[in-house]
């Protein structure tokens, strides 16, 4: 499969404080791709690096094979972009707004945006100023969505939104999905989870891993061991397994490298005897929430 | 093309209120100009100019920051817009509501005051051209580094009391320039410009805000320091550049002054021979070396009527030797027309249109011209009143108060006048028979004569003589 979006070495430094060291990572055409990090961890700088909104200090991104700073009209005829901040000219009415666009697109789809007005349910004499925050990212996602982009990027679409909002979001998106590669950077886990096709988890200014949802829900698991007696954690401790919580005769960790056989096998031969071991599936946001707390430890 | 035409009927939608007061305080200050006799519109007058200025800055920058340039965060970004076809909006947009209403109402002003529009293209367009360099790039600058319009405003006269207030005090500091004085004003508004051009590829190419606000910063910073420190003899010879002939077979004599003073401050007046009949001489500055009592006094001469004057140099009963550079404008009579004290309003060919007044007040007579001209400061040499063969009063002036070869001079009012006012003549003097004669000269040349003088006493050459 073909990368949509690629980055090589991608560096950003805001005078010496580093935000992105070294990011390698492709984004497969067709993919959901989830970018998931802590606060900070440059999601955002990643994006506006992509679309040449800020320049990397050092290494390269390439968008559609074109590289990202040379992104120029033509390209951005083909991305569709939404984020959480983003500025939309206020004293437009909606229908003005995506009147506006639509000759800029040659793509540009008249029945799709009436389409995704009424899906909204967008007030199209509305101004965009007097729309609330929720109204507005629909208008900019109708706005992304109506000329039939190859990718689609999100950043933070979500954040702050109510469920409702939020799900007529995602019903649009995902309508489309068959036809775009999306990448959608996100602190709302459990709605990821729910259609993303790839993961990249972003920390320490670097992707610690990129794989397809499936395989990394497969390969996590939490493993809950309860051992005879109290005795101290066995040393060394495997390389695949987080670091162990404790209390009192039971051990929890996360194994990240599971196999339905071979793990309990393992915990055995690590512990030796014990009175029970448990191994549970986790959801996006458990993993998550553990990979956060061994980038803080 | 036709996505500029789209941006540009996008701006104008969004800017429609904004556009419509800056059309109407620009032609709104035409109209009054062409009232301009009636005093009681004068303060308005006076006020339309400035406000008009402020009118197109807020106008710019609101059109600039339609489409913002700081940040990441505005749609158009992310969107298929070409640059050059943003940046062609913004320029049609300037011109259909700054340029377009500016030329209608000087046009307006022109015809108003009996000129031909069409005789004064060239100061037309120029004016366009140089206000859009020195007052609408900078603002377009401004708009292009900041968020909000309070930023840019804030900036922008921030910047301009900086460089006012520092020019200001140096040049209080420098001898003047005289009419050469355009080339320092020229070169500000062209490095200005530049730097604001700079500003805008910056922006509108790489989105480069940090470093467009260093160049702002550093530019303007730039610009001051080489207006300040532009040697008198560069800005000379760029005048010299602009001569209509040459001037080779002259030379210069300097004459002692004739009047005694407590100080001693030397006059050297200075007479040019060898020029053809119809010409005559304007000293514009000097640069004087004295050795006197072994010591070397190096000083700038400015320049009064025909004369030279220095600094106090103490020293008045010592010998000394004095050598002096003089850097003089050659003048040729331009016009010279008599006109019938009676008649109120006559073409002047090369000067204008000037009206003629000769009244009595309680018993005593006075005569007065009102000369106007498009573009440019009427330039009047003298004005003499005449009955018969009697002189019964004259006026008259060094040379024109500027040498520039632009088409137009930047001031706003597309007309401007000189205003002649002859009193302190005979009672019983009438306007029958009497004849104003007018005369104006225009540089050709721009000489530079150096010479020597050995005297016996500095103080030969002491003087009263205005100040500085």
């Amino acid at each position: 499969m073909t990368a949509a979006i690629r980055t090589e070495n991608l560096v950003k430094r805001y005078g010496r404080t580093p935000v992105l060291d070294g990011l390698c990572m492709d984004v497969p055409e067709g993919a959901i791709y989830a970018l998931v990090g802590p606060n900070g961890a440059g999601k955002t700088t990643t994006i506006h690096t992509l679309l040449n909104l800020i320049a990397p200090t050092a290494g390269r991104s390439e968008v559609l094979g074109v590289d990202s700073r040379r992104l120029g009209a033509a390209d951005f005829a083909r991305i569709g972009y939404v984020s959480e901040n983003q500025k939309l000219p206020g004293w437009m009415r909606v229908s003005e707004f995506l009147d506006y666009l639509k000759p800029f697109y040659p793509t540009w789809d008249d029945a799709l945006a009436a389409e995704l007005l009424r899906q909204f349910d967008l007030p199209a004499e509305r101004k965009l100023k007097e729309l609330s925050r929720g109204m507005r990212l629909k208008a900019a996602l109708a706005s992304a969505l109506a000329f039939h982009p190859r990718i689609l990027v999100l950043d933070e679409p979500f954040s702050g939104l109510d469920a409702l909002v939020r799900d007529d979001l995602i019903q649009g998106m995902l309508e489309r999905a068959d036809e775009t590669t999306i990448l959608i950077s996100s602190h709302d886990l459990a709605e990821i989870e729910s259609f993303s096709s790839h993961f990249g988890y972003l920390e320490g200014r670097k992707l610690q891993f990129s794989e397809e949802m499936t395989a990394l829900t497969a390969r996590f698991r939490e493993v809950e061991v309860t051992l005879e007696t109290e005795s101290d954690l066995p040393a060394p401790w495997p390389a695949g397994w987080m670091p162990a919580e404790r209390a009192a005769l039971v051990v929890r960790f996360v194994e990240t490298a599971f196999e339905p056989e071979g793990t309990a096998a393992k915990v055995r031969a690590v512990f030796g005897a014990v009175r029970g071991v448990e191994i549970r599936p986790m959801a996006l946001r458990a993993i998550f929430v553990a990979l956060a707390k061994r980038g803080r430890r | 093309m036709s996505q500029a035409l789209h941006i540009l009927i996008k701006d104008i939608r969004g800017l429609r209120w904004e556009l419509t007061v800056t059309v109407a305080v620009t032609l709104g200050m035409a109209l009054l100009q062409l009232y301009a006799p009636n005093p009681a519109l004068q303060a308005a007058r006076e006020r339309s100019q400035p406000l008009a200025v402020v009118a197109w800055v807020l106008l710019v920058v609101q059109l600039v920051q339609a489409d913002a340039l700081v940040g990441t965060e505005h749609d158009w970004r992310t969107r298929p817009i070409r640059r050059r076809d943003l940046v062609l909006a913004k320029v049609l947009f300037v011109a259909l509501f700054i340029w377009v209403p500016m030329v209608v109402g000087d046009v307006m002003v022109l015809m108003g005051n009996g000129f031909a529009p069409l005789d004064y293209v060239p100061g037309l367009l120029w004016k366009s051209f140089w206000l859009s360099l020195v007052i609408l790039l900078p603002a377009a600058a401004m708009g292009a580094i900041t968020r909000t319009v309070p930023q840019a405003l804030l900036a922008a006269v921030g910047a301009a009391i900086a460089v006012v207030v520092s020019v200001g005090v140096v040049y209080s500091m420098q001898t003047p320039w005289g009419g050469v004085d355009w080339v320092r004003g020229g070169w500000m508004g062209l490095a200005g410009s530049g730097v604001a051009a700079g500003v805008l590829a910056l922006q509108y190419a790489k989105h480069r805000t940090t470093a467009a606000r260093v160049l702002v910063t550093g530019g303007t910073g730039l610009v001051v320091l080489t207006t300040c420190l532009m040697p008198w003899t560069l800005g000379f010879g760029v005048q010299q550049l602009f001569a209509k002939q040459r001037m080779d077979g002259i030379t210069v004599v300097p004459r002692l002054g004739d009047k005694s003073a407590s100080s001693v401050r030397p006059r050297l007046s200075i007479t040019a021979l060898g020029l053809p009949d119809g010409y005559r001489a304007q000293v514009v500055r000097g640069r004087v070396t004295i050795d006197v009592d072994g010591e070397r006094v190096e000083t700038d001469a400015f320049a009064w009527d025909d004369s030279l004057f220095l600094e106090q140099t103490g020293h008045r009963d010592s010998p000394a030797r004095m050598h002096a550079t003089v850097w003089l404008a050659i003048l040729v009579r331009q016009t010279r027309q008599e006109i019938d004290a009676k008649e109120e309003s006559v073409r002047v060919a090369g000067l204008g249109i000037c009206q003629t007044r000769f009244d009595e007040n309680q018993g005593r007579p006075w005569a007065s011209v009102f000369c106007r001209a498009p573009f440019r400061v009427p330039a009047l040499s003298s004005v003499v009143l005449k009955t018969g063969t009697k002189a019964l009063a004259q006026d008259s002036f060094s040379g024109p108060s500027g040498y520039s070869p632009m088409p137009s001079v930047l001031t706003l009012p597309p007309v401007a006048g000189t205003y002649v006012n002859l009193r302190h003549f005979g009672y019983g003097a009438s306007p029958n028979g009497s004849r104003f004669t007018i005369e104006t000269w225009t540089p050709v040349a721009y000489v530079e004569r150096s010479f020597t003088v050995n005297m016996k006493r500095l103080g030969d050459y002491v003087t009263g003589g205005p100040g500085r």
